[in-house]
């Protein structure tokens, strides 16, 4: 990566995708950082697409053991896991 | 309680207040699912749910009665489950198959997913129908409208009546005799038909294969949840003075179910292009082993428990 991802970054990228995966464009306005993603729609064939996405996207690979629902469950939960495998966490 | 089965979840709300439910759950770690079309599924005109019919009358010694009749129309049916509703009483229970698809409570399935379910009919009362789902641990109620699509819209249809009242806790005769039926080291039929499925996929490219490959197993994950049964019996079976409490068993059982789940995701990512079929296959593999040792363990177990209780 050439420029260190902020936390807001990272949330906005994940915004914009989910809102793209589920073809509504003004759900940007309401989606918060704590929505329950599986609430808007998301369903599993989402969520490995948005898993491509930030895998090709910030260059990190999810282990099996990772690809539970509860680790994309909502937009802070997946930002702390890209963090933490690009080394950004606390 | 965990999501295990949905008729199973429904009965043991229904008997836990007045005996032991777990007994109840050995072997559904195996209950049958079809394959159709290339697909796993856990529901199909294939299936029936006599077999926990008969665990039931072998271990509490009553009648689970089956009021649904294939034989009747959808009308007749209905009008019969009307009728019952008005005779539940305390100690009397009402089960039914509706349609998820029409249950708004469940937000994945509402309006997108037809998929068949057992619920808890509490009462019947001027067009309103108070229900209790203990799969989804959601009590209150349907319109009369919801409840007549997700009823006739249903594309199979059952029901039960049972009457807990005098139910006692099943004797260890009748648990060992259910358990020793039910339990079968090497059967898996989950791992044996998903590997099946994926050599097939190998062998035979799919014009389709994003489509075909995602809906093979798109029904993994409810499949599996089958599994947390595990947990019930090494309970079960952990609780004599002879044995320590086992709570690996639960970590091992959790392992597994996550593992399916794990696998379902990955089948998604097979049909993308971005995980292969071989690494597919060598999952199911490695799932098949922990469940094996899994089950060695609660073998090991149950016969602890059966010399324990002989003393």
């Amino acid at each position: 990566m050439e420029t260190i991802q902020t936390e807001q970054q990272i949330q906005s990228f994940l915004k914009d995708r989910i809102c793209e995966l589920l073809e509504r464009p003004g759900l940007s306005e309401e989606l918060t950082i704590d929505t329950q993603l599986s609430e808007v729609g998301m369903d599993s064939v989402m969520l490995v697409n948005l898993m491509v996405h930030i895998e090709q996207h910030y260059q990190i690979f999810y282990e099996d053991d990772e690809l539970l629902a509860e680790n994309f469950a909502t937009i802070q939960i997946i930002t702390d896991k890209i963090q933490e495998k690009l080394g950004l966490g606390d | 309680m965990q999501q295990i089965h949905c008729l199973l979840n429904s009965l043991a709300h229904c008997i836990s207040p007045k005996a032991d439910a777990r007994p109840l759950f050995f072997g559904a770690w195996d209950t049958p699912f079809a394959v159709e079309e290339d697909r796993l599924t856990y529901f199909s005109t294939q299936i029936t749910n006599e077999t926990y019919v008969s665990m039931f009358e072998l271990l509490y010694e009553k009648k689970l009665e089956t009021w649904y009749d294939y034989q009747l129309s959808k009308e007749a049916n209905y009008e019969r489950l009307r009728n019952l509703a008005e005779s539940v009483t305390p100690g009397k229970h009402l089960l039914v198959q509706l349609d998820l698809y029409y249950l708004r409570y469940e937000t994945r399935s509402f309006r997108n997913i037809h998929q068949p379910h057992f619920v808890i009919i509490l009462q019947q009362q001027d067009g309103k129908w108070f229900l209790l789902d203990p799969y989804f641990a959601w009590e209150g109620i349907l319109t009369e409208e919801e409840m007549y699509c997700a009823f006739f819209n249903n594309a199979l249809g059952g029901g039960f009546f049972l009457d807990t009242e005098n139910l006692l806790s099943p004797l260890k005769n009748a648990v060992c005799a259910q358990f020793e039926q039910e339990f079968a080291l090497e059967r898996n039929q989950l791992a044996h038909e998903t590997k099946k499925l994926v050599r097939r996929f190998m062998d035979e490219p799919y014009e389709d294969s994003k489509a075909v490959i995602t809906k093979a197993f798109s029904q993994v994950g409810i499949i599996s949840k089958r599994k947390w049964c595990y947990v019930l019996a090494f309970d079960y079976f952990s609780e004599s003075e002879a044995i320590h409490s086992d709570r690996q068993g639960f970590d091992e059982v959790e392992k597994l179910v996550k593992g399916w789940n794990a696998f379902g995701y990955l089948a998604i990512r097979a049909s993308m292009g971005v995980t292969s079929l071989d690494k597919l296959l060598e999952k199911a593999e490695q799932l098949e082993i922990q469940e094996r040792q899994l089950k060695e363990k609660l073998w090991h177990l149950y016969q602890g428990w059966r010399r324990a209780q002989s003393t």
